[in-house]
């Protein structure tokens, strides 16, 4: 969702929780870190659910700086594989999901292969080269949803991301990085005024783009090839502002769905306070059909140091020393108990299996920068889950990771026979 | 006798006209390594036809020629040609060459339908609608820009998306709208506040936190009230007169302080770490928006840094400065550079292992107000003293203002039928579009509004959908240059967009419009006009971003963990010390050497301390020579050096690719698919040298290595911030020895900058390529390389600058053309 479209109430809403807590001057810090959740929110009966049944979603997980191979990959595979350290903090929904070694794209570049995680490997220098750009896959799920629900998808994040999410168009979409904004955006109506207000401005603004579509006409006819790309380059932009103010117009009059929590207002908040509100509201979204699709990113300004840690930058460099590793998992262990609390999310609200949940990063190795031999995990959408899957590879061939996208948009309910650098379906998942 | 010296001569002529390629040279010294069985390098010379046909061609033998001007090619350790030989082939190729970039010219030296990047968008809609676009950035959340090798003006790399043109819409609606001032000129209104700047009971009850009384923030017996902390609680102060609502005008206005600063020298010694005993305080004045962006903790997010002062005396003084602010924004005065925070510094002094004798008697009692206050008023340290502040204004120069005028003239709204709208539009589209309108251009935009009118719209907002379209256009957002000659407005806004990143001025289009603009004399005349005007601040402070790629400290900032970086406000001094330098050397014309070889930089204090040299005092950044130091010219730059780095540490392969790319234009191969990557060790002994081993062990890893090593082992000594370091750590001393390709050695960062000295002619031809890359925002081709030649040719002559060069590459064919 562009975040241009959603504006932010300046006059701010009722307080969280998390200021009853700070009137107390309790130790802000320690009381997160011993509690494990944030906040203790109430959840929707299941007949509060707003799509049909057997609706599919799609979820992606994504970081910049990898997690560290040794203590991620179990040293057995199958179903009944030993857990590693990374993933023991998530053990019970062991059931519920496969793990994947040897997978990537062949991406390489360290810092700068990161982003073509969800794009097939397709780095942005080189999206110009194909007819669908660097198009990562939740977009093409987003595409796939159009305007059935109010938001084609949801790009959500810490700061400003890591540029995990690319459109047709070769554009990176930044995440919404303020709980407020997207509570406001997923459960505010707007009052009557503004509405009628925005109704004119939508009116107008269609107005606008026919007079930018006309005028293109009469442009001097010389144009060479290079010249006409760039034009028409315009003219799908004019198109994609006009298709989404259709969107909009068509939801303008619709009501949003009650909120279930308290309001979430401005407030100056820690990462650590961010992600788990983020992570709920993105499992609220998925629950009240406000969108199918959704993605969660965590960039390298990560603050690692309100885990009492060194610096997240610092530590993916560990160069193999015991100590960076030591803080470096207790980063991990945080990720993966947000991660698993989201599913039980997703559980408890019974839309576990029907959304599919990738967790995963371009980055596998941090103080390698290595993209080779990414970690990818898959969670949920009632498929059949083996454990730990150990890929075929040999030498440096690997099975693509695109092939594993080709086979999760085609559950998504995509027909299309590739994706990025697929040679084909991920044959050993069976997929419903 | 004479037959035969007339054929002999005929021979000699014919000898020189057409060159032949040295095809046999090239197989005895180096098909071996580029050729059937092998291609170092992806490159391979054994299928080169006997005549120079097509640009790939013509590309292969220029790259053949260079590596043997500079003696890098043959290696070393292969067969090595006869001196005279090697002089006879490198002419024949250099013929052959120029007598084919005729033929082939034309290919691929045209720039593509060239979008304006956001920071040219930025200044154009400042300059076109008079606003102050560093208060308000109407690019704030734009896409960043798609880069082609490090330039974000290239036309055919830039990408236009619905995204994009959404933020479009939207910043050119709110740009007419601040631009629009219908009511009466402002009135200047002056407002003040003397201390106490803190509140407490029934009136601070609907204050905002900052101005409420807590546990360290006491309203004082004193007529002034001191800031003890570098964050918000107990140092930041409010301005309660403008609370909440902000100046009500966007403009100029004087702002006056009157401070002090109090027990700079402090005896608490290593109690209060984080700051430099006798330092001056710095009290920095902001503007903030508290509406909307007050946090629960009492913090603003959004906030603008007017001013900075820096503090000696004990004695009070009035500090004065003028400063624009916008609409909404309220002042704020801020301890910039306290010891710590307030509550930490409370914590440090009373738990100190010896209590200072003056805190002891509170460091007994239990927290609370009665000890915090204690200890407060009881500190001997850093206290930034403030007594009164006050605001007048909005100064504004005209009214209404340019950009109103530009839009409705002196109409009013009600005098808006639909003649004076067309009238209105048509002058705006004009001079937003940069050249006159073509016959019916604005009729679709024309009928959009007088349909609006039809059907009831307000005048005034049909006219400013007119003008919010005009915005978005084609003719707004691209740049408009013809094929070939490029005519006079093209080459105004072409020269405009390089030189100043905006739309050009009037004075430029008066020449376009009398032809005369592209007459070499007008020309430089114009080009030394534009970089006499601070305009052209843009143009060096922007080239010099994406020329030494500053994008990258922001993307991978160095870690938390190098704190005299944050604290010292580095990062800022090291960008304004290299854009300082690049604008001394333009501002005097000075060689373009002086990159490579400079005994001398413009450092600050802070700055100055981070390389190692002291004596220097003051905020402000002044000319330090560096002699008897390591460095020198950009090498020593901090900003260089960080750039090159990622923020952690520091890998020579990484510094060496950044240096030749950035210095020479050399871009190295990516490695073989199948290279393991480095694994680095702490926990071993080993060194980064000693792990990049291999790369001088196994031959092909070595062939390309030997050529990128050297250069960044040689920088080895200064760590991922430019610090200068002796040893990694551990007893692992730095050796920053190495030898270039063509055999020279060094041993030290100084005897290293002797043999980059050298390679000045490389360093000219790649800075003269980007500049000129820069200015056209398209990449050079072979065929552009007569120019470019051209342009060195004449560079060589006797005291040419940097000035010389920018008008060469301005005057050049390649420039006046597309």
């Amino acid at each position: 969702m562009y975040s241009a479209d959603v504006k932010i109430d300046p006059s701010g809403e009722m307080m969280s929780n998390m200021r009853l807590m700070n009137s107390h001057s309790i130790n802000r810090r320690r009381f997160l870190q011993g509690m494990g959740v944030v906040l203790a929110l109430p959840w929707l009966e299941s007949s509060m659910m707003a799509a049909p049944a057997r609706t599919k979603r799609l979820v992606c997980f994504g970081n910049h700086l990898g997690f560290y191979p040794p203590a991620f990959f179990p040293k057995t595979s199958g179903a009944d594989y030993i857990s590693s350290p990374t993933l023991k903090h998530i053990e019970k929904h062991r059931r519920d999901f496969t793990v994947f070694s040897n997978l990537d794209d062949g991406a390489n570049g360290g810092h700068a292969g990161v982003h073509a995680f969800l794009s097939g490997g397709i780095r942005k220098e080189m999206a110009a080269g194909f007819p669908e750009k660097n198009i990562t896959i939740d977009q093409v799920a987003a595409e796939h949803v159009g305007s059935t629900t109010r938001f084609p998808s949801i790009t959500a994040g810490i700061d400003g991301g890591t540029n995990m999410v690319w459109t047709r168009s070769g554009v990176s979409v930044p995440p919404i990085n303020n709980p407020a904004q997207l509570f406001r955006a997923l459960f505010v109506d707007q009052d009557n005024a503004s509405r009628a207000e925005q109704r004119e401005v939508l009116l107008h603004r269609s107005s606008v783009l026919d007079a930018l579509r006309e005028s293109v006409k009469t442009l001097n006819g010389k144009l060479d090839a290079a010249d006409r790309d760039k034009l028409d380059q315009y003219l799908t932009s004019v198109r994609d502002v006009e298709r989404r103010l259709q969107m909009s117009r068509e939801w303008l009059d619709k009501p949003k769905p009650k909120s279930p929590i308290k309001a979430i207002g401005q407030a100056e908040r820690q990462h650590i306070e961010e992600m788990p509100l983020l992570c709920d509201l993105l499992a609220l979204a998925l629950q009240t059909d406000s969108t199918r699709v959704a993605t969660f990113e965590v960039p390298i300004s990560f603050r690692t140091s309100e885990l009492s840690v060194g610096s997240y930058h610092g530590l993916s460099h560990h160069g193999k020393g015991e100590d960076r590793l030591a803080q470096l998992q207790v980063v991990e262990k945080y990720w993966m108990e947000q991660f698993g609390l989201f599913l039980d999310r997703l559980k408890e609200t019974k839309v576990f299996d029907d959304t599919l949940v990738v967790l995963g990063s371009g980055m596998s190795d941090g103080s390698r920068h290595s993209n080779r031999d990414l970690p990818v995990l898959l969670a949920g959408g009632g498929v059949k889950h083996g454990g730990h899957f150990i890929c075929p590879a040999e030498g440096s061939k690997r099975v693509p990771l695109s092939n594993l996208w080709l086979s999760t948009l085609q559950w998504f309910g995509c027909e299309r026979d590739r994706f990025g650098k697929s040679t084909g379906t991920f044959s050993p998942m069976q997929l419903l | 006798m004479k037959s035969f010296c007339l054929v002999f001569a005929l021979f000699i002529l014919s000898l020189s006209v057409h060159a032949e390629l040295p095809r046999t040279f090239l197989k005895n010294y180096c098909f071996k390594c580029h050729g059937p069985e092998k291609q170092e390098a992806h490159r391979r010379f054994d299928q080169l036809p006997p005549a120079i046909t097509e640009l790939e061609e013509l590309e292969s033998w220029q790259e053949i020629l260079d590596q043997l001007n500079l003696g890098d090619m043959p290696p070393e350790k292969e067969k090595q040609p006869a001196k005279t030989e090697v002089l006879a082939v490198i002419k024949s190729i250099t013929e052959s060459i120029a007598e084919a970039h005729p033929r082939l010219a034309g290919k691929g030296q045209h720039t593509a339908l060239r979008r304006m990047n956001s920071w040219e968008y930025r200044h154009t809609i400042g300059d076109l609608l008079g606003l102050n676009i560093s208060a308000w950035n109407p690019t704030e959340n734009f896409p960043p820009e798609v880069k082609v090798d490090g330039f974000d003006n290239i036309g055919a790399g830039l990408v236009t998306s619905g995204l994009l043109l959404n933020h479009y819409l939207s910043a050119a609606a709110q740009a007419i709208e601040r631009a629009t001032h219908f009511g009466p000129r402002p009135e200047i209104k002056t407002y003040a506040q003397k201390s106490p700047f803190y509140f407490k009971g029934k009136e601070a009850r609907e204050l905002p936190k900052l101005f409420q009384v807590d546990r360290f923030r006491f309203i004082p017996e004193t007529p002034y009230t001191d800031l003890y902390g570098r964050h918000y609680r107990g140092g930041h102060i409010g301005f309660r007169p403008l609370l909440n609502q902000g100046v009500a005008q966007s403009g100029l206005y004087r702002v006056r302080v009157r401070a002090a600063a109090i027990d700079r020298r402090h005896p608490y010694g290593k109690t209060i770490d984080d700051f430099r005993n006798g330092d001056p305080l710095i009290l920095e004045l902001t503007a903030v928006d508290r509406q909307g962006s007050v946090t629960s903790t009492g913090n603003v997010s959004r906030k603008r840094s007017l001013a900075m002062v820096e503090l000696i005396n004990e004695k009070p003084q009035w500090f004065e400065w003028d400063v624009y602010m916008e609409k909404g924004y309220e002042p704020e005065v801020r301890f910039r550079n306290g010891t710590t925070a307030t509550k930490r510094l409370v914590r440090l002094l009373a738990t100190a292992k010896d209590v200072a004798p003056e805190i002891k008697p509170f460091s007994e009692m239990k927290a609370g107000n009665e000890r915090s206050y204690g200890v407060l008023k009881a500190y001997r340290g850093p206290k930034l003293r403030i007594w009164e502040i006050q605001i007048r204004g909005p100064f504004v120069k005209e009214w209404p203002p340019r950009g109103h005028d530009l839009m409705y003239g002196s109409l009013k709204p009600n005098d808006l039928n639909r003649e004076k709208t067309r009238e209105r539009l048509r002058i705006f589209a004009a001079k937003a579009f940069r050249r006159p309108l073509w016959q019916g251009e604005l009729s679709p935009i024309e009928s959009m509004v007088n349909r609006k009118l039809d059907e009831g719209l307000e005048p005034l907002q049909a006219l400013q959908l007119g003008f919010q379209t005009i915005l978005c256009s084609t003719s707004f957002l691209y740049l408009d240059e013809n094929s070939g000659k490029l005519n006079d407005y093209a080459l105004a806004s072409r020269l405009s967009y390089f030189l100043w990143s905006t739309a050009p001025d009037s004075e430029l289009l008066t020449l376009a419009e009398q032809n005369k603009l592209s007459k070499s004399v007008v020309l430089r005349g114009q080009v030394k006009r534009m970089l006499r005007n601070s305009k052209s601040n843009r143009f060096s402070n922007n080239f010099i971003r994406v020329w030494l790629n500053f994008d990258n400290i922001g993307e991978m900032p160095p870690s938390k963990d190098f704190k005299v970086y944050y604290r010292d406000n580095l990062e800022v001094a090291m960008r304004n010390e290299t854009q300082t330098f690049f604008r001394h050397v333009l501002d005097h014309n000075l060689s373009t050497r002086e990159f490579l070889n400079a005994d001398y930089s413009f450092l600050n204090r802070e700055l100055a301390l981070h390389y190692g040299i002291e004596g220097i005092e003051g905020n402000h950044l002044r000319r330090v020579s560096l002699k008897g130091t390591p460095r020198g010219g950009l090498l020593g730059h901090g900003s260089f050096l960080t750039a090159s780095a990622n923020g952690v540490d520091t890998s020579p392969v990484v510094r060496g690719i950044y240096m030749l790319e950035k210095l020479f234009g050399y871009t190295p191969p990516p490695p073989p698919d199948d290279v393991p990557d480095i694994e680095p060790d702490i926990r071993g002994a080993k060194t980064i040298r000693e792990q990049l081993a291999k790369h001088r062990e196994i031959a092909t890893c070595a062939e390309c290595h030997r050529k990128i090593d050297p250069f960044g082992f040689a920088l080895e000594n200064f760590d991922a911030i430019g610090r200068w370091r002796n040893e990694y750590g551990k007893n692992m001393p730095i050796d920053a020895s190495g030898e270039l390709p063509n055999g020279d050695a060094f041993s030290t960062v100084p005897e290293f900058g002797k043999h980059i000295i050298k390679r000045e002619g490389q360093f000219s031809r790649s800075l003269t390529e980007k500049l000129l890359t820069y200015a056209i925002g398209r990449e050079l081709v072979p065929s552009d390389r007569p120019a470019i030649d051209a342009i060195l040719r004449e560079m060589r002559q006797d005291n040419k600058g940097l000035r010389d060069l920018i008008e060469a590459v301005v005057l050049s064919e390649v420039f006046g053309k597309n």
